[in-house]
């Protein structure tokens, strides 16, 4: 289930998710009732290892206050270990964001299994807090070439 | 492997081409790639030589390199031909061909890695106003440190200015004027120089005081640029004012010796935007600078080869619009490479670092 | 009659799904039946599995020709083109004969039309009753009005009509008017069924039916399902690992083991196989969750960790973990001094009585001995799976599964029935022109008009660029809603398809019916949930958010492709490697399915241990296997042969084979089955002091030689676990102890007064063969427990063997003097080096060929059409290793019965012009997929292997190798709407 943050500032956030762990636990906290905040767009990726570095500074770049990327825990993934292949490329597109004033928070990853739905509701509440502790992202609003 | 042998009493550049006419003209490799200056310009390009005889022109220490050469040495070794190659490259070059070795670019099968001791290079207007004057830059070059002070802003940054992974090194730092000191880097460097007939010398014990102070003046000169560019592009509205005069041109990714792809992303439908998303975009948004995705470019070439840069500053030297590419490609890619603990050009068997990953690691990511 | 006959499977838990899917997969149409309102069996309440603790459920699903199914976790359930699922339904009557059957059904009232529920819940939030929650093991609450699994997709409700009052209140709030509380149980009547697979499990024994742990008093008291439950997130306490009586977080957890297995006075004389094993992985699960200071302790009789990593998974729950296993078996438990606590009193390993406080007990319960066989299980054309008789693991379950699915396919083509040739339904010519969308909005029986008129959807959609039309429906629920919009699309232009309606997942089997119908391929369809966007109707962002959703799946519509997909021809050739058990009855089983098969033995005759056989039931089906290998034409036999070599991708292999004169020949097959056996192992030097010390192999055949005279062999001590469960060999060979006790026994009955002491670590008579254990201790054999530290020990004196150890019985040392040393040295694999690297397939560090994954495809290997069963792969019997050798047919089969096999849409494919060939997408990819072609100098996917993980298409940098359906070029216009 979806609720609307009541706050002003209404971040925007983009949820890369994979198809087979975190997207059910999606599923589930919506069928369970579980609010989670509404502002959140939620893509369904295969696999975590299928996100493209591309996606994330496009999200960033359009506007997005912070990117969610939610994968099956170690040894869960259907794809043997795309989850790990992503971390390790996850940490270089930190690197990069971060040298041009996207706080590292901004971009968070999570393993959340299939039968998590109060962990991904957990996680998605955290998240939309931390980022409106942070406020805007540097580049909402701004004419990026 | 460390087999020295001491050329004397004649300039850098005639000990060298003695050294790499003799490898041609008595059948140790069958082509040489080595920079020279063509009857048109003093500006040297890389040159295929198959005979002695023409190598008149080559002029691999000359402060200028219109490109790094990786490029061009990929093109020559992109797969064994059966053919010995001897590649004479600055040590920016063999860190950038060892990339693109693991990227399958090309192969050091049947291949001699030459390297020089780099003192930097000019911007080509730079260096050619110098030729234009002084005739013979090359070896002027070797003794004026004021003349030493007019290379790129990259090059005054550059601490990896001995050829490291060749197989053999042409050293003239800490040198005697008018010596060169050949030094072999592996089994195939030490055979060479044997046949070669140079005569065995000591490492001599002022090389290292003199590449310790460059190295250090190098490293301030990095930090002082690291620490300015951060400052400069640590909020992406700085960074659009730095990029505001791209064109898009991609002069700089053509440039990169480490950008290998045969058609860049930006150039396939990837980034191809419909019509329609343009109209929608400028709707939402108010406005769209076309051509699009300037930022998202720069990013995206960032994650793409950060990890791989050598910090050769060709991104720089080619922008029409004078952005200090390398400036920026630099500094991030000391930050993408501290994290996964990679450097490039280090290590041939070395992966690049996305194709390692840890099997196993502990469940959840801190909560 | 024309129809090809459907198989019935009965039952949708592991078993069932696994069958199902095999048939599925081989283009059988499938009725797959359960009796409970969700599909998926024990599967929806594990989170995890032993002996990795990971989740790995979905593997089970078709790795190519994955068009036909949807890609989702299973525990949402199933979907597959060629499986009919049935819920709340049970079979009643079965009648005719294999190949053209009856089967009558009854399908139970639920309550709810689920073609109209769209499981929008507002029926469970205005339903008054609450009854426990079955599905948390009642530990939680429910309604009357319930979503059985809540996973469970389509998220239909059903009502459970003992509970419900008839109240009323859902039937009024139902927004799709799909209630009916009147509804009445209909019996389906279901002909031309070619057979029957009976997969319906062996039930969960319940203590409270023999309440001997006081299950009713004591709130702490759970089973270990219950423990599961607490264990899960989707629990009733979020996963919080609480005990029930105060929800606070226990200190102390006591697992009992065997309550309700093991047990003859219940009429339980059987072992249920994986209780040990769970147990285990529940305490290291409790110490992962509450620190690793929480004390675990497990009460046991024998820690059956038969399986091949099972070992080496106790010793470091034991040693790292500080799990504590207690021998012993615990007869009550009593009310601790404080609240909720437990006290259970046992006697030690050194004889101490001990009074012990837990906070919290868990009983290890299996098998439920009070479920009955249904009648018609012995009609002839029902297969039952093992798992309906026996309780086991979910490695063996699907192995078991697979097998039954074998001979199932074996009966159906002795009864001339094939699969249907299944075209793939052929595209509209519409898709290949530019994209124009559809987009159709539900308003859900009017439910929605409000909303939509309010905020002028259609209008604003509109602004969405691109060739679009919008029609508005009452409701696509009906049929009369999707024939509308089915309508549209055909006499329309356009070739996508947008609804914004409610639940996506509901839609699925909407969208496959539309693609179906009318060419559009369910890639180019999509739903948004407007319901619950709905839902925030006060909003005043409702707008924007339900735009944004809708713009987002707009752009990615219209910027999706049909890739052209390569086919590859099959070679419908199999090369099974090794003679024995395993190899011979994957052999057959291809051959039985017009399948030639090339068998490589590396000895001279074929038969594998056959020589060394002496169980009279096993002697016969081996012999049979070997005689029926011999008479099949379709089998080439090689003995003297190994093989070398093999190079190739599914379907279209080449392996190098060389005899014992090294003479070599290559040979070109579509799939390989890796048998390479086992055999036993050598009793250790130290052993070999005396004549009198033998292992048990020898002893085996000097007891079964003609005319045996066993009059002078008086006392015979066993030992088990010679040489194995242990470093550098710490795994359980499985037979051993199952062969001594047949072995005693038979000595027993050529010498009825021989005495027989057996020394054993844990007995591991899994499953019915506990009934053996039984058997020889009734018949006056003595067992006496050991542990790995506390070896007895063989003494040889003045020509004497002496056997030294402890009694924890008698609490005293015991030596025996014996006749007869007999010595349990177990097995070990065949060398598998060659074959390993020939076929580049993983081992284990025992030097066992490494499944894909031991629990959901147990006879696969990393390799797509590589496959491996029998001693080659982990210690078995020979009844296992034959139903081994008949799954990894039936998966082999998968590929070897089609005459070609296409990329699926969800795949990778290169586009060579701008690749730049730098071979990071073959080094990323984790199914070995791609490849270099070197005559065309290219990367080359292959079809077969290849999963859509998208990897590639993400470590490539520019593009040259995109996934079908997931295009980049799609992904970032969606990205873009999602932030406009």
């Amino acid at each position: 289930m979806v609720k609307s943050m009541s706050d002003d500032y209404q971040p925007k956030i983009i949820a890369l998710v994979c198809n087979w762990c975190t997207y059910t636990a999606a599923d589930l906290a919506g069928t369970s009732r579980l609010c989670y905040p509404s502002n959140i767009r939620m893509i369904r990726m295969m696999c975590t290892g299928m996100i493209d570095p591309k996606y994330i500074l496009k999200a960033f770049l359009d506007g997005a206050d912070g990117v969610f990327i939610g994968g099956c825990h170690p040894g869960d993934c259907h794809y043997i270990n795309g989850n790990l292949k992503f971390k390790k490329r996850m940490a270089g597109i930190e690197a990069i964001i971060s040298q041009f004033g996207f706080e590292e928070d901004r971009l968070r990853l999570r393993w959340i299994g299939a039968s998590e739905g109060p962990e991904f509701q957990h996680n998605m509440t955290d998240f939309i807090q931390t980022i409106q502790n942070m406020g805007p992202s540097p580049a909402k609003g701004l004419m990026v070439l | 492997m460390s087999v020295y042998a001491m050329v004397k009493d004649a300039s850098p550049t005639v000990a060298v081409k003695a050294a790499l006419t003799k490898l041609l003209s008595q059948n140790l490799v069958d082509a040489v790639l080595v920079a020279a200056k063509s009857p048109y310009s003093a500006l040297p390009m890389p040159t295929l030589f198959a005979e002695a005889s023409a190598m008149d022109g080559i002029d691999p220490l000359a402060p200028a390199a219109p490109f790094n050469a990786a490029r061009q040495a990929a093109t020559v070794s992109r797969q064994a031909t059966g053919k010995r190659l001897a590649l004479v490259l600055r040590p920016c070059e063999i860190r950038a061909l060892i990339e693109l070795v693991k990227l399958n670019q090309c192969t050091l099968e049947n291949v001699v890695l030459i390297g020089i001791d780099c003192l930097g290079r000019m911007e080509n207007e730079v260096f050619l106003r110098h030729a234009s004057a002084l005739g013979d830059v090359t070896s002027e070059f070797q003794k004026n440190t004021s003349l030493q002070d007019d290379i790129t802003r990259t090059c005054q940054m550059c601490e990896q200015f001995e050829p490291a992974h060749a197989d053999i090194a042409m050293s003239t730092l800490g040198m005697a004027e008018n010596s060169v000191l050949f030094a072999s880097g592996s089994e195939t460097g030490e055979a060479l120089l044997k046949e070669l007939g140079l005569s065995p010398a000591e490492n001599p014990a002022q090389r290292e005081t003199v590449t310790k102070q460059l190295r250090e003046k190098r490293a301030a000169c990095k930090k002082e640029v690291f620490a300015e560019t951060s400052e400069k592009i640590n909020s992406i509205e700085k960074f659009e004012k730095m990029i505001g005069t791209c064109l898009n041109c991609y002069n700089c990714r053509q440039a990169c010796p480490v950008c290998y792809c045969r058609e860049c992303v930006f150039l396939t439908d990837v980034f191809a935007a419909r019509p329609e998303t343009l109209l929608r975009r400028a709707q939402k948004r108010g406005s769209v600078k076309l051509p699009t995705d300037t930022t998202m470019f720069h990013l995206t070439r960032l994650s793409h080869i950060a990890h791989s840069c050598v910090g050769c500053g060709q991104c720089s030297s080619v922008c029409p619009s004078n952005i200090p590419v390398a400036d920026i490609f630099t500094t991030v890619a000391a930050q993408v490479q501290a994290a996964y603990d990679y450097v490039p050009g280090r290590d041939v068997q070395e992966p690049i670092p996305y194709l390692i990953f840890a099997e196993k690691q502990k469940s959840g990511e801190p909560k | 009659m024309n129809q090809p006959a459907k198989i019935v499977v009965i039952g949708a838990g592991i078993s069932g799904i696994r069958s199902a899917l095999d048939l599925a997969e081989l283009g059988y149409k499938v009725c797959l039946l359960d009796r409970a309102p969700a599909m998926g069996g024990i599967l929806t309440r594990l989170d995890r599995q032993f002996p990795n603790n990971h989740c790995g459920i979905c593997r089970m699903l078709p790795m190519f020709d994955r068009d036909n199914s949807e890609a989702f976790c299973l525990r949402k359930g199933l979907s597959h083109d060629n499986i009919e699922l049935l819920l709340s339904t049970e079979v009643t009557g079965v009648e005719g004969n294999p190949g053209n059957m009856t089967v009558t059904m009854v399908r139970q009232a639920t309550g709810v039309d689920a073609d109209r529920c769209i499981g929008c819940r507002e029926c469970e939030k205005i339903c008054p009753v609450e009854v426990p929650d079955s599905f948390n093991a009642e530990l939680g609450k429910r309604k009357a009005i319930y979503l059985e699994v809540p996973y469970q997709r389509p998220n239909q409700r059903v009502i459970d009509l003992q509970a419900c009052t008839r109240c009323g209140e859902c039937v009024k709030v139902c927004p799709t008017a799909a209630i009916d509380l009147d509804m009445k149980p209909e019996i389906l009547t279901f002909e031309n069924i070619g057979g029957i697979v009976l997969a319906s499990g062996t039930g969960l024994f319940n203590p409270q039916d023999t309440d001997v742990y006081g299950m009713d008093h004591f709130p702490n008291v759970v089973t270990s399902s219950a423990f599961e439950r607490i264990l899960s997130s989707s629990g009733p306490y979020q996963g919080s690992l609480m005990r029930p009586s105060d929800q606070h977080p226990p200190r102390k957890i006591a697992w009992i083991q065997c309550v309700g297995s093991r047990n003859p006075m219940i009429g339980a004389d059987y072992c249920s196989s994986a209780c040990c094993m769970i147990s285990i992985k529940q305490a290291l699960f409790a110490k992962e969750r509450l620190g690793s200071d929480t004390q675990t302790t497990i009460f046991y009789m024998d820690m059956r960790t038969f399986g091949r990593d099972y070992q080496r998974y106790r010793d470091q729950a034991e040693k790292e973990n500080k799990v504590a296993f207690v021998r012993c078996r615990i007869h009550s438990i009593e009310p601790g001094d404080e609240e909720g606590n437990l006290k259970i009193s046992y006697v030690d390993h050194s004889g101490k009585p001990v009074n012990a406080v837990f906070d919290m007990a868990v009983l290890a319960t299996g098998k439920d001995p009070l479920r009955k066989i249904p009648d018609f299980a012995a009609h002839p054309g029902i297969i039952a799976t093992d798992a309906v008789s026996e309780w086991m693991d979910i490695g063996s379950a699907v192995v078991s599964a697979s097998a039954v699915s074998e001979r199932l396919v074996r009966m159906l083509s002795s009864a001339g029935i094939s699969p249907e040739k299944q075209a793939a339904p052929p595209l509209s010519d519409k898709v290949a022109a530019p994209p124009h969308l559809q987009v159709v909005l539900c308003s859900c029986h009017g439910s929605l008009d409000k909303v939509l008129a309010e905020n002028q959807l259609a209008a604003e959609l509109k602004k969405i660029p691109g060739r679009m039309d919008i029609m508005q429906v009452k409701s696509v629920c009906d049929a009369e809603g999707l024939e509308k919009v089915k309508e549209t699309l055909e006499s329309g232009p356009a070739n996508r398809l947008l609804f914004a309606a409610c639940d996506t997942q509901v839609f699925l089997p909407k969208l496959r019916q539309l693609a179906a119908q009318t060419g559009i391929p369910k890639e180019f369809m999509d739903v948004v949930n407007l319901r619950v966007l709905a839902e925030n109707a006060s909003s005043p962002e409702v707008l924007g958010e339900m735009m944004q959703q809708l713009e987002m799946r707009a752009n990615r519509l219209f910027r999706k492709k049909i890739t052209p997909t390569d086919s590859r021809p099959i070679r419908k050739t199999a090369l099974v490697i090794g003679g024995g058990p395993a190899g011979l009855s994957a052999a057959l089983a291809l051959a039985a399915q017009k399948i030639k098969v090339i068998l490589v033995e590396k000895q001279e005759t074929i038969g594998g241990n056959f020589a060394n056989i002496y169980d009279a039931q096993n002697r016969e089906m081996i012999g049979q296997l070997i005689a029926e290998a011999k008479d099949q034409p379709l089998i080439t036999i090689h003995t003297d042969t190994e093989v070398i070599n093999n190079a190739g991708v599914a379907g279209q292999f080449a392996a190098r084979l060389r005899d014992k004169n090294g003479a070599e020949i290559t040979i070109l097959h579509g799939a390989a089955v890796i048998a390479t056996g086992g055999g036993k192992a050598d009793l250790p030097a130290d052993t070999r002091a005396d004549n009198k010390i033998i292992s048990l192999y020898d002893l085996e055949a000097e007891l079964n030689q003609p005319g045996m005279d066993a009059a002078n062999i008086n006392t015979v001590v066993f030992m088990q676990c010679v040489g194995s469960r242990e470093e550098p060999r710490n795994y359980c060979s499985r037979i051993c102890c199952l062969k001594s006790l047949k072995t005693a026994m038979k000595l027993k009955e050529l010498n009825p007064d021989c005495n027989i002491s057996i020394f054993y670590r844990d007995m591991m008579t899994y499953g019915e063969s506990e009934k053996f254990y039984t058997q020889a201790r009734a018949k006056g054999i003595i067992f006496i427990p050991f542990e790995k530290q506390e070896k007895p020990q063989i003494k040889i004196e003045a020509g004497r063997v002496l056997v030294q150890g402890f009694d924890p019985v008698l609490n005293e040392p015991v030596c025996l003097e014996a006749d007869r040393v007999v010595l349990a040295s177990g097995l070990i694999p065949n060398p598998v080096d060659v074959v390993a690297q020939a076929f580049q397939v993983s081992t284990t560090r025992d030097g066992f060929i490494r499944e894909a994954d031991s629990k959901w495809r147990p006879v696969d290997t990393g390799r797509e059409g590589i496959f491996v069963c029998g001693l080659a792969r982990g210690p078995v019997r020979a009844d296992e290793a034959v139903q081994e050798g008949k799954a990894a047919a039936l998966r082999a089969l998968r590929i070897l019965a089609r005459d070609t096999i296409a990329a699926s849409r969800h795949s990778a494919y290169v586009r060579h012009a701008i690749c730049s060939l730098c071979e990071r997408c073959i080094a990323i990819c984790p199914f070995d997929a791609r490849f270099i072609d070197p005559d065309l100098g290219r990367i080359m996917v292959d079809p077969v292997a290849c999963q859509g993980c998208g990897l590639c298409a993400a470590e490539c940098p520019n593009g040259a190798t995109l996934i079908g359906d997931f295009e980049e070029y799609g992904v970032l216009d969606e990205i873009e709407a999602a932030l406009g």
